[in-house]
């Protein structure tokens, strides 16, 4: 038995038909494109901005300085002071790392001279420190590299300074750095640890997939609150400072 | 010059700009601001969206002449270019360059054309020529249905062989639909979706990639670091625009995670940039698509245009919903671009001839029941 063949106007009149189930069939693919961008946009936004909260935002503490430890008469007997250390992580990729140590040792100046590219090579991986105490203009100079490489990187650290006399330094006591914070342990930094060391304030920036930060995405979420100045019951009287001398 | 050839240009211009190319014009520009909201922040910020707006004016130019050329011009002058089209199908296999595991682009001076792309409205004409010449035996499985899938097969091949299988998905479903549409019997599709299973399976198993694809689908979290990637990336992209986006030039996470923010994920990068509000009209336009060229098949008497019409518009619509239906998680991904928004000079010179078709069969809607052309 053959088929029937079929005129052109029947065939027209049934597409006409099988067309408006391919609008149907259109439409209800687009409804369920609807609900589903609704579902992940709306119903499920929080629980994927949990996952990439998780995964890309970073938070970190911005330490505050400590306060000083004041004498009777206001003479400092301890402060501390900021400083900017620059430290890079050696590449493995020999190109990249001689590029890198050609750029650093033309652009900032800021290696020990005693150091050589060899001698950096054999040592590729590992994290060395640059320089301890970077100046402004130092720094103004390093920081366009540390946005460009990610294994270049500047942080701040504190130092505590304390009174030269030993006599003083013993009651003063000394501090631990933890967390980049200095933390007393003895003496009148530990009794008025919790004055002395104030509030750090908190930050939050976003990283991008290799695990850079994405500079304009940082932000400032708490206030640092500096630490208090305290007045301890001791006079550097000038009969002490004549006798150090 | 006489006195017709002012007439003559503006009947070109009358049936060259129509209401439906405008609104593609207006898409391919607002192409061009998703492209630059996804690249701004690059060295070259102007290098994509610099190139997409010269071949948005070259495509403005094909789509009004198309739109205003004659049915019977088109149909004269469309074998000889599937002819060459055809062949670069097959050289861009030798000569072509590859991109990221595919060759299916030739390169010549930084200016990419991808063959596949530009064959889909060539390759709807050959389908409904075929489908017009065999229109008598429709019902049939020898005269009536396999000459077509022949012309199927001759254009996926080369295609396959890229590998481009999103490619390919897109001319598979149009056949299918636009078969079914044009009368065929959806019982000859069903039983060679089930002939061509076992292959299918055999093809997806034997290619590393592709099997990778499925399953970081299926368990996108559990491949989370490497093939898994993208399909998260794509949830998290449009989570974060939420109802109303953060605005044209804050797409923070598709410029910082979502590969491919400008081509193959734009629609998530808009996403992120207008929110689910925003978004909604861009299913509300393709819903339009659809609708109008329903209605231009109602108003044909003619089996050639209505199957042309048929598969220009399925064409399209099925390229798009693949697209967002990839961008949204409920496909395995693939590289289809969005027609006139996405990046790709070649996926824009195709949209626009389709749309042209569409305009210029549309004008002769009205001609008599045709037998034998």
């Amino acid at each position: 038995m053959t088929t029937p063949e079929r005129s052109q106007s029947t065939l027209i009149d049934i597409s006409r038909s099988r067309t408006l189930f391919l609008v149907l069939f259109f439409g209800l693919w687009s409804l369920a494109v609807t609900a589903r961008l609704a579902q992940i946009m709306v119903v499920n936004r929080r629980h994927y901005l949990l996952e990439m909260g998780r995964s890309s935002w970073h938070q970190g503490i911005l330490p505050a300085i400590r306060g000083r430890i004041l004498d009777v008469d206001g003479r400092p007997l301890a402060w501390s002071s900021r400083h900017f250390v620059c430290k890079w992580q050696i590449p493995q990729n020999t190109a990249v790392a001689q590029q890198q140590w050609h750029a650093l040792t033309t652009l900032v100046h800021v290696l020990p001279k005693t150091w050589s590219l060899n001698n950096m090579l054999t040592r590729s991986g590992e994290t060395i420190l640059l320089h301890d105490d970077l100046n402004a203009t130092q720094f103004a100079k390093i920081a366009p590299l540390t946005e460009k490489w990610n294994n270049l990187y500047v942080a701040s650290r504190f130092q505590r300074h304390h009174y030269p006399l030993h006599a003083i330094r013993k009651r003063l006591g000394h501090v631990q750095i933890v967390n980049g914070m200095e933390i007393g342990v003895s003496g009148y930094e530990l009794a008025h640890d919790s004055l002395l060391r104030g509030r750090p304030g908190m930050f939050r920036v976003m990283l991008d997939p290799e695990g850079r930060w994405i500079p304009s995405t940082w932000e400032k979420i708490r206030d640092i609150k500096p630490g208090y100045d305290v007045y301890v019951p001791m006079r550097v009287s000038p009969l002490t400072e004549e006798t150090r001398q | 010059m006489t006195r017709k050839t002012p007439v003559k240009l503006l009947t070109f211009l009358r049936h060259g700009i129509t209401p439906v190319g405008l609104a593609c014009i207006g898409l391919g520009l607002l192409g061009c601001l998703a492209i630059y909201n996804a690249t701004f922040h690059l060295e070259a910020p102007f290098q994509y969206v610099g190139r997409q707006f010269v071949w948005l004016v070259l495509a403005a130019t094909l789509l009004v002449t198309v739109s205003a050329t004659d049915r019977k011009r088109i149909l004269r002058v469309f074998p000889w270019l599937a002819i060459v089209v055809y062949a670069m199908l097959w050289l861009v296999l030798r000569l072509g360059v590859s991109v990221n595991g595919m060759t299916g682009w030739f390169a010549w001076h930084g200016i990419f054309l991808q063959p596949s792309e530009v064959a889909k409205p060539l390759f709807v004409l050959c389908l409904a020529s075929g489908l017009q010449m065999t229109a008598k035996h429709r019902g049939e499985f020898k005269h009536g249905y396999l000459p077509v899938l022949g012309i199927l097969l001759a254009w996926i091949l080369p295609i396959m062989l890229q590998p481009d299988f999103g490619t390919v998905l897109t001319y598979i479903l149009t056949f299918a639909i636009v078969y079914a549409c044009m009368g065929g019997r959806l019982l000859y599709l069903a039983g060679t979706a089930v002939v061509s299973l076992p292959a299918v399976l055999l093809i997806v198993g034997a290619t590393p990639y592709l099997r990778d694809r499925f399953t970081s689908f299926l368990h996108p979290a559990a491949h989370a670091e490497t093939s898994g990637w993208h399909i998260l990336q794509f949830q998290r992209t449009l989570a974060s625009g939420g109802a109303f986006g953060q605005s044209w030039g804050n797409a923070l996470w598709a410029r910082t995670y979502l590969p491919f923010g400008y081509s193959d994920s734009i629609f998530a990068t808009i996403g992120e940039s207008m929110g689910f509000v925003g978004l909604l009209p861009f299913v509300l336009i393709l819903v339009a698509w659809v609708m109008y060229g329903y209605r231009r098949i109602q108003r044909t008497n003619s089996y050639l245009t209505a199957a042309t019409i048929t598969g220009m518009v399925v064409c399209l619509e099925v390229q798009a919903f693949i697209h967002l239906s990839v961008n949204l998680g409920m496909l395995p991904p693939t590289g289809i671009t969005l027609p006139l928004i996405s990046y790709g000079g070649s996926s824009l010179i195709a949209t626009v001839t389709a749309v042209g078709i569409v305009e210029a069969f549309s004008r002769s809607s009205d001609e008599p029941p045709q037998e034998n052309t």
